[in-house]
């Protein structure tokens, strides 16, 4: 295998699809599918500069061998904090009891967010937007459920929109939530804010089995009436359905559903985070082959309607160091002040041996710690040994930090990476207008391990390749 | 006050036949039966928007005066003229109530 040393552009990939190669190079925007002979040819001209004498495949080589036609390799954060985002945590409590919950805290712990803090909040990013000459600024929202404190995000929607208009600027918001306040509270999200992401996991049979109230009632009827009234709003609407080993069948059917029923702009299909709840209950996230095979289904269903698919670990548009907010420098404010890279519970980072925390918000005052801030910007693709020779890194960036960190070496994919490899295959044989051999290539299951399981995607080590 | 010890404080509700609607950064308020209409902006806008998803008159001034920095007698000030205008044109009625000093569907957590 080639060191990194010899490979001085890792961003070249070729993966092999049944008895070609898809040749992929993120950063120069180039896939084509070629065989083993071209592809040869082209990590042999790429090694020795040697060109090639067919004129075509020279042309491809020529390309990539020229670093000023590449876009620059996505470089961590640095210079001062100027969060993309600023996330609220109006409270981690929350009025439903989901068998799969990995964000339950005992009730003596749903702190509220004073308003006094949320106010300091909101000016602090503001300030630091205003200081940057940012003209678009984004808050959102995550929970527990955000509207079981309510107040706090009506002050800081209200705040943050007359900040932002003494600013000439605009501010969006995004909301993630269960859907399940009042009709009043509903239709105001669906005329107030921008983003609306709607935990919905399909018809009612399944909603209710995993999203109850803590008395044991299914929360669907109220959580689609939700879904009806948001349809009509002007609000972004995102349906966020949990996948499990049970449902990943139903995906194409709850795809379907959804669009006979409402109207989303996207539907997001995420696999069961396994948390100490679901085991309780033996619900197991999806077996990765049937969760890609079935969400790639699901995805010809919403685009039939117009509807976005959503796995954002496979988005070939984006090219990013980091997956999440941590990374990215977004700054997320907990009901006790501190701030932090992460949405997920402190429990969560420690049982992963890291410290998010970024600072705190306190009296007024915001205190950040620069070497947290630099550690947080430490959490990013260029540092996963496992992702170094894989195509999808910058897409995936290696995802979540904390419930997704495998430190071992690239043929160590876990269950996450493999879903995301064969989504990110089809999503590029999509751009192509190849898609019909995704279905070859996934019914190949042989064939399709082989590119799964690759080692290395570099076509510099192709000559390890069988 | 009251008899629970708590203060007394009217409540405010939007007129029955007012409809509105948001657009860019301002509320559009329609009288359907007379079809008089009002345009509100700024600090209009916030305390219609607070008023009508049912908030009480003292969160209404709390939140004000965090929104627009203001000690709580001016942000009452500034809300009983305002409601005081609203009311006069039919804008809002009033009933006089005991006020809890939250919204009437906040959840509980």
């Amino acid at each position: 295998m080639h060191t990194l040393e010899r490979c001085p552009d890792s961003n070249i990939f070729a993966i092999p699809i049944l008895s070609k190669f898809l040749l992929y190079a993120p950063m120069h925007h180039l896939a084509a599918l070629v065989d083993l002979t071209a592809a040869r040819r082209l990590r042999d001209s790429l090694l020795t500069g040697t060109p090639i004498a067919h004129e075509p495949l020279n042309d491809v080589a020529r390309l990539l061998a020229s670093d000023a036609k590449a876009e620059p390799v996505p470089a961590p954060k640095q210079g001062d904090l100027v969060p993309p985002f600023l996330g609220l945590l109006p409270t981690r409590g929350c009025n439903l009891a989901c068998q799969y919950c990995g964000f339950l805290t005992p009730q003596e712990s749903w702190q509220v967010m004073d308003l006094e803090l949320a106010r300091d909040a909101v000016d602090w990013y503001m300030n630091i937007a205003n200081r940057a000459g940012l003209q678009h600024v984004e808050i959102h929202y995550f929970g527990g459920e955000p509207f079981c404190a309510e107040e706090v995000v009506d002050l800081t929607v209200h705040l943050a929109r007359t900040r932002a208009a003494e600013a000439g600027g605009t501010v969006r918001f995004e909301v993630t939530t269960n859907g399940t306040f009042s009709e009043k509270r509903c239709r105001w999200a669906a005329d107030h804010l921008d983003t609306i992401v709607l935990s919905l996991d399909g018809p009612a049979d399944i909603h209710d089995h995993h999203r109850p109230y803590p008395d044991g009632r299914g929360s669907f009827e109220t959580a689609a009436r939700s879904a009806r009234i948001l349809s009509e709003g002007s609000a972004d609407l995102f349906l966020r359905a949990c996948v499990t080993s049970e449902t990943v069948d139903r995906m194409p059917q709850i795809a379907a559903w959804f669009c006979e029923h409402f109207r989303p702009r996207g539907v997001c299909f995420e696999p069961l985070q396994p948390s100490a709840p679901s085991r309780t209950v033996q619900l197991e996230p999806p077996d990765p082959w049937a969760f890609a095979h079935n969400f790639i289904q699901a995805t010809g269903v919403l685009e039939s309607h117009g509807v976005e698919p959503v796995y954002a670990a496979a988005d070939i548009q984006t090219r990013r160091v980091t997956f999440c907010p941590a990374g990215q420098d977004a700054a997320i404010v907990s009901p006790d002040g501190t701030v932090s890279a992460c949405y997920l519970l402190q429990r969560d980072w420690e049982a992963r041996g890291l410290d998010l925390r970024l600072g705190r918000i306190a009296d007024g005052t915001v205190q950040l710690n620069a070497d947290a801030v630099a550690s947080a910007r430490d959490l990013n693709v260029h540092n996963k040994p496992l992702c170094a020779r894989c195509f999808c890194k910058w897409h995936c960036a290696g995802g979540c930090h904390v419930n997704h960190a495998p430190a071992g070496p690239p043929d160590t994919y876990d269950r996450l990476c493999v879903q995301t490899r064969i989504i990110t295959l089809r999503n590029v044989l999509k751009a192509m207008d190849q898609q019909h051999l995704v279905w070859e290539w996934l019914q190949e299951r042989e064939a399709a391990a082989q590119s799964v399981y690759q080692p290395s995607d570099y076509l510099l080590d192709l000559e390890e390749a069988p | 006050m009251n008899g629970r010890g708590g203060w007394v404080h009217p409540i405010y509700r939007c007129t029955p036949s007012i409809v509105w609607v948001r657009d860019a950064g301002q509320t559009l308020a329609v009288d359907e039966e007379t079809g008089q209409a009002w345009t509100l902006c700024g600090v209009e806008a916030v305390v219609w928007d607070l008023l009508t998803v049912g908030y009480a008159y003292r969160r209404i001034v709390l939140l004000l005066s965090l929104i627009f920095s203001l000690p709580a007698a001016e942000a009452a000030q500034a809300l009983d003229s305002l409601l005081r205008r609203w009311r006069e044109m039919d804008l809002v009625q009033v009933s006089e109530e005991a006020d809890d000093g939250k919204p009437d569907h906040q959840c509980s957590v």
